[in-house]
């Protein structure tokens, strides 16, 4: 841009240069047309010559910086889903076994942990309370079927 | 009364709230804050208090504007009574008129430029903190592939203009000046030629920007929507195949991500407009109000004087409609961008 720059002003300090002078050597005569001829040549070359030393560098990593931006703003908003997700998942899974638990006549402190994918899903909970073995049979299943918990996954204490 | 009460508990704990707060638009700067409507109903009602409050404030530079055209009529006036004299004296009567006129001219085009180049910092710096905040918004409404891209084509471009203005384009606006003053004086041909070639080669470059940068959004746009619109497709598909009460879940979990994520999105796009347009709207008035008066002035000046002097007026003229073209293309490329954002992958 520096570059354009430089060559913009030379390219207009050169035609005020032969402005000028055409001027000075008025419209007609020898001189006149001597100073037409050399301004002419004098721009031409100006305004010419640049290109032939022109170098266009490597362009390719120019928007990398760019997308390196993009990226971390895009995974900023994936992470804030995941985590709503996450918390959405985890409080639903909870209440819906207190809900079962309530209707077996039970009272649980309930704790569920969901996985780190990009859909997090239930994968283990942490139940606590004091049931009977048919209770806790029914509640495993309840758990296992609705929520995909394997009986393996449900820690009771 | 028990169940009531572990009723209330559940509805309690399916209530969770989303988070907004990482995707609040960043706050205007101090001058642009005054300008904007302590509510925010509507854009279109906030869009006309930033108008009003814009147009009230225009007043001092209304009579600045006024009184440096009143002192230029007077002394184009002065100037064709001195070239209604015959004789050699002419020459230098322009001579001293197109001087005089510059130098009349000079310091509010001056101050005016450099009005114009802290608009447009101004407003790429509020553009580069915006930008994040949209494109994390349509991230977490699932417009990975769409806001990647509109954050990469919005952020290069806007690099692009704002560097071109004050590395190129402003040199620019004072060699038309120049040329438009030479010209003026010496009245000669390849200096008019010159002078509108920068003309030319300034409208040419603001409109290669915005026609690539609007080009490069319906090009990309409809491509990564459709992708986009694809990966949500196939996680919706993945979820309903779920186990029945973990699918329900997700997909209400999922929904109620997407509408709060929407909201917050263009809750953010609106103030983050409104503010651009804030930033924008005084400088453009009060560039726009010279633009005008010298417009205005050059038509008056044109009953009585010389067209060396009323082309010199012209060209100033035409100085200020530049700057406003500068601040104008920036500020309509980020406003472009925000509404692809808001528009989100439809």
């Amino acid at each position: 841009m520096e570059a354009v720059r430089q060559y913009l002003l030379s390219v207009t300090a050169a035609a005020i240069f032969c402005g000028i002078a055409m001027k000075l050597l008025g419209k007609k005569g020898t001189a006149a047309s001597i100073g037409k001829m050399l301004t002419g040549l004098f721009l031409a070359f100006t305004v010419i010559s640049p290109f032939a030393k022109l170098e266009i560098g490597d362009v390719t990593g120019f928007t990398d910086a760019f997308e390196a931006d993009a990226s971390d703003a895009v995974a900023a908003g994936q992470s804030h889903t995941k985590k709503a997700m996450a918390e959405i998942i985890k409080s639903r899974s909870e209440a819906y076994i207190l809900d079962k638990a309530e209707a077996l006549g039970v009272e649980l402190t309930v704790e569920v942990t969901v996985s780190d994918a990009d859909i997090p899903i239930p994968t283990a909970v942490r139940l606590t309370g004091k049931v009977s073995p048919y209770v806790k049979s029914q509640l495993r299943s309840a758990i296992a079927d609705g929520l995909g918990i394997i009986k393996e996954n449900q820690i009771w204490i | 009364m028990k169940k009531l009460i572990l009723l209330l508990v559940l509805l309690f704990s399916l209530c969770i709230p989303v988070q907004a707060s990482d995707f609040t638009a960043p706050e205007a700067p101090e001058f642009a804050e005054d300008l904007l409507p302590e509510e925010n109903n509507t854009f279109g009602e906030g869009l006309w208090y930033v108008l009003k409050t814009a147009i009230g404030r225009l007043r001092p530079d209304l009579a600045e504007s006024c009184g440096i055209c009143l002192s230029v009529i007077g002394a184009v006036l002065l100037i064709s009574l001195l070239q209604s004299y015959e004789g050699k004296s002419r020459d230098m009567v322009v001579l001293a008129g197109v001087v005089a006129i510059s130098c009349l001219l000079l310091k509010p085009t001056k101050s005016l430029i450099a009005l114009g180049c802290d608009t447009v910092t101004e407003m790429s710096d509020y553009g580069k903190l915006l930008l994040p905040v949209m494109t994390a918004a349509l991230a977490a409404q699932g417009g990975t592939v769409s806001s990647a891209s509109l954050y990469t084509a919005t952020a290069l471009f806007d690099a692009v203009l704002s560097t071109a203005v004050s590395v190129l384009l402003v040199p620019m606006v004072y060699i038309f000046l120049v040329l438009g003053v030479v010209n003026a004086a010496v009245g000669d041909a390849m200096m008019k030629k010159m002078r509108d070639f920068v003309k030319w080669l300034m409208t040419w470059g603001l409109k290669i920007v915005l026609y690539g940068f609007s080009a490069y959004l319906g090009i990309t746009g409809v491509i990564s929507g459709t992708a986009d619109q694809a990966a949500v497709k196939a996680t919706k598909l993945t979820i309903s195949g779920m186990v029945p009460v973990v699918g329900s879940i997700l997909s209400d979990a999922s929904e109620t991500i997407l509408v709060s994520a929407g909201v917050v999105k263009n809750a953010a796009g609106i103030y983050g407009m409104l503010a651009i347009l804030a930033i924008a709207v005084g400088p453009f008035l009060k560039i726009g109000v010279q633009y005008l008066l010298l417009k205005l002035t050059a038509a008056i000046c044109g009953v009585f004087a010389g067209k060396e002097i009323t082309g010199l007026i012209d060209d100033f003229s035409g100085a200020m409609g530049f700057l406003l073209a500068m601040t104008g293309t920036l500020c309509l490329l980020l406003l472009i961008s925000v509404v692809c954002f808001l528009k989100g992958m439809g």
